[in-house]
């Protein structure tokens, strides 16, 4: 599955409108330990030039270790196989010099905590400076000056006065501007936010949304987005990536996922949020736990959980499949794919069909009662 | 959860309530050095109700949980647990009166002690107001563990051992150890998974029924306070500026930042965020220590910006008043501009109408 990706590798060309700025092939995360976590196992994907992509699931899941591992930010127990092809370089075969032109230049990082992404000895404004020396080649003056400009972009009052504050004399949604006009001067090719609102109140979690969607969309940055919650990406991304296990269980525009979702835990998941625009006799529950990632998995992550559990399930893990609209029956449930119908291993894309990781994926009205909620 | 009868007898009135915690720094010199994390809150809890504190950080709702548990001293004001005032016991009354009352915290990585057996934790409160024999405590323990759900063999078995979603059940059945009337449960599913979330306040909702509990719930996901409460009191730094009962405040809301609020919550369905009009506020909350003047959220309200800035929102403290035609409270100088404004219109199209 490598080949095809590895060998655009000489071109060396900047992404056209139909190639992905991003393509993840069979990634791999194991961190070491006494009984090794097995964090992502076998995750492929391309972002393309401009996309907003969410990339959803609960903790454990692998989304953020899958993430961090692209830029190989992860500590050194963490063993990382797989390609991460980046505007024709292998990301995970870079060495420590290559890679560090390339995160922050081409690749910009929002973390969950403001506070701990930036140095708290040193101003705001010796530290957007820093980088805009660093990426953009400014000296002192000028990069004072842009480092105010960038902050008032970002929305922070005062700019000209707030640029001799530390961290700490910035309230957290003022810290999570200032991390995200770092991350976007360079004017990376991708900005991957991770839980970027999740240590934030709802009504600065509004604004920072927004922030990020002005800015992305202004310089056609592609943004992954990663975060554990369903309402967070429904307004702010076009395609959607499920996580379960440490595998993508689903894929396809966000709209689709939400109307009509094809894995039985997306429908579960649904189902068991409660919702600010209506209220429920009593939340379904998912009952079980998610899998252990220390063991390795048999068949499907999902399958102890699963309300719609065949005995394929337990023995043998499902792929990504394009949903097999054309072959749907009527009332009996799905005419399974046999593996030589498959139309070989879809990987999530731009231009991907709607793909769950599903043996028996949820019938069309289960389907849409899960998106309804109570309606 | 459970729907508290609107006659209901109160079991917690709070008058009055201030907890001003001191700094060295003044900010101004009338102000001198407090934070004033709750600044004069008025409201009562009804026998077998949930009332939800709802707010952003820094409102107060922790520390108002925390007055109401007597985990901290009021600087003024009066709490009065089934019409004893908390102030005035001690010793032994004071112990008699704990039992009744139970918190639960948000991490039940941070609750429980991880040196300790299940059986050891969730009997502890038994042990502490000498409950029982030892025998007894331990079948207590049993009956308990099977009332959250979890399995016979947990009680030997230490914290580790088990998920967010178990180590929340396991701090639930500590609390409910003494027979207890109140939880107050500060963000019980916060830490939690999603997925595990709707598990635990299935939980509660059950408890409830069973054992006619009343709850105080702490939570800042106003999804989830739609759910689980019947009244809800919506906090901003330091003073409650709405108190309603739950179907009221998300359909009827009457002060501008419950508007706002309800407006920032994202929800989980692509066509309902593709066409709803946000209001996003400006600015974050301002400091507890130097609030501002008048109407505290006067400084980010979209509403008196619109009326162009009118100036009693600055110069007056608007008080909580009740509202003439159905129950509840509101602090706003201008409801009826709040009530007939396009904003909450917009709000209500998406939140309010199911």
């Amino acid at each position: 599955m490598k080949t095809p990706v590895a060998e655009s590798r000489s071109e060396a060309a900047s992404p056209g409108p139909d190639r992905p700025v991003l393509s993840v092939r069979d990634l791999d995360v194991t961190f070491r330990a006494r009984s090794p976590v097995l964090a992502v196992r076998g995750v492929s994907y391309d972002l393309a030039a401009g996309e907003h992509v969410g990339l959803v699931g609960e903790s454990g899941s692998g989304k953020s270790a899958g993430a961090l591992a692209l830029v190989r930010l992860l500590p050194d127990y963490a063993d990382v196989s797989g390609t991460v092809m980046l505007d024709g370089a292998d990301l995970l075969r870079l060495n420590e010099r290559e890679l560090r032109a390339v995160r922050g230049d081409q690749v910009g990082i929002v973390y969950q905590d403001p506070f701990s992404s930036l140095n708290p000895v040193l101003t705001i404004g010796k530290q957007l400076t820093e980088v805009l020396s660093k990426h953009k080649g400014l000296r002192a003056r000028a990069a004072r000056r842009e480092a105010a400009r960038l902050l008032e972009t970002v929305g922070v009052p005062n700019a000209e006065e707030r640029i001799s504050d530390h961290p700490h004399q910035f309230s957290g949604g003022m810290r999570q501007r200032a991390v995200i006009a770092m991350a976007v001067a360079p004017r990376p090719a991708l900005l991957i936010a991770d839980e970027p609102t999740t240590a934030l109140d709802v009504t600065v979690q509004a604004q920072i949304l927004e922030l990020l969607q002005e800015l992305t969309s202004e310089h056609g940055t592609t943004m992954l987005l990663i975060t554990h919650d369903l309402g967070v990406v429904a307004g702010v991304t076009q395609r959607l990536m499920v996580m379960y296990g440490g595998r993508i269980v689903e894929a396809s525009t966000t709209e689709d996922v939400f109307a009509r979702p094809a894995h039985p835990y997306t429908v579960a998941l649904h189902r068991s949020l409660p919702r600010i625009d209506a209220r429920q006799e009593r939340l379904v529950t998912i009952e079980g736990q998610p899998p252990d990632p220390t063991r390795p998995i048999e068949g499907c992550p999902f399958a102890p959980r699963c309300p719609s559990r065949i005995d394929r399930c337990t023995v043998e893990n499902p792929p990504l499949m394009t949903l097999p609209t054309a072959r749907r029956a009527t009332t009996a449930g799905w005419e399974l794919p046999t593996i030589s119908e498959r139309d070989g291993n879809p990987v999530p894309g731009p231009a991907s069909p709607h793909l769950t990781a599903c043996w028996n994926p949820p019938l069309p009205e289960a389907r849409s009662a899960g998106a309804g909620g109570a309606g | 959860m459970s729907a508290g009868s609107h006659d209901a007898k109160a079991l917690v009135e709070v008058e009055d309530l201030r907890v001003w915690f001191p700094t060295r720094r003044a900010p101004t010199a009338e102000r001198r050095g407090y934070i004033k994390a709750v600044d004069g809150v008025a409201f009562t809890v009804r026998q077998g109700e949930t009332l939800g504190l709802v707010g952003e950080s820094g409102c107060g709702k922790t520390t108002t949980a925390r007055a109401i548990l007597k985990l901290l001293e009021p600087t003024e004001g009066r709490i009065m647990f089934d019409g004893v005032d908390l102030s005035t016991v001690s010793g032994r009354d004071l112990r008699l009166l704990r039992r009744r009352m139970q918190p639960v915290f948000q991490d039940p990585f941070a609750s429980l002690n991880p040196k300790r057996t299940v059986a050891r934790i969730v009997a502890e409160p038994l042990a502490i107001h000498r409950q029982g024999t030892r025998a007894q405590r331990r079948e207590r323990v049993a009956e308990l563990l099977d009332t959250v759900g979890l399995p016979p063999d947990a009680a030997g078995r230490f914290p580790h051992a088990f998920s967010g979603g178990q180590r929340q059940r396991i701090a639930i059945a500590r609390a409910m150890a003494l027979r207890p009337d109140l939880i107050v449960a500060d963000e019980p599913v916060s830490s939690l998974d999603v997925s595990i979330r709707a598990q635990i306040l299935n939980l509660m909702s059950d408890l409830q029924q069973e054992f006619r509990l009343t709850y105080v719930v702490i939570a800042h996901d106003l999804a989830l306070v739609r759910q689980v409460t019947d009244r809800v009191a919506v906090m901003y730094l330091g003073n409650i500026v709405e108190l309603r009962s739950t179907e009221d405040l998300y359909r009827r809301p009457l002060h501008p930042y419950t508007v706002a609020l309800l407006s920032a919550v994202p929800i989980p369905d692509t066509e309902a965020e593709a066409t709803r009009q946000r209001i996003v506020l400006e600015g974050d909350v301002p400091s507890p220590a130097d609030p501002p003047s008048g109407c505290r959220f006067h400084t980010r309200c979209w509403l008196r910006r619109k009326l162009d800035n009118p100036d009693i929102c600055s110069g007056e403290t608007p008080p909580l008043t009740p509202i003439e035609d159905g129950g509840g409270a509101v602090a706003c100088h201008f409801p009826d501009e709040v009530r007939t404004s396009s904003e909450r219109r917009e709000t209500l199209v998406t939140i309010g109408s199911r």
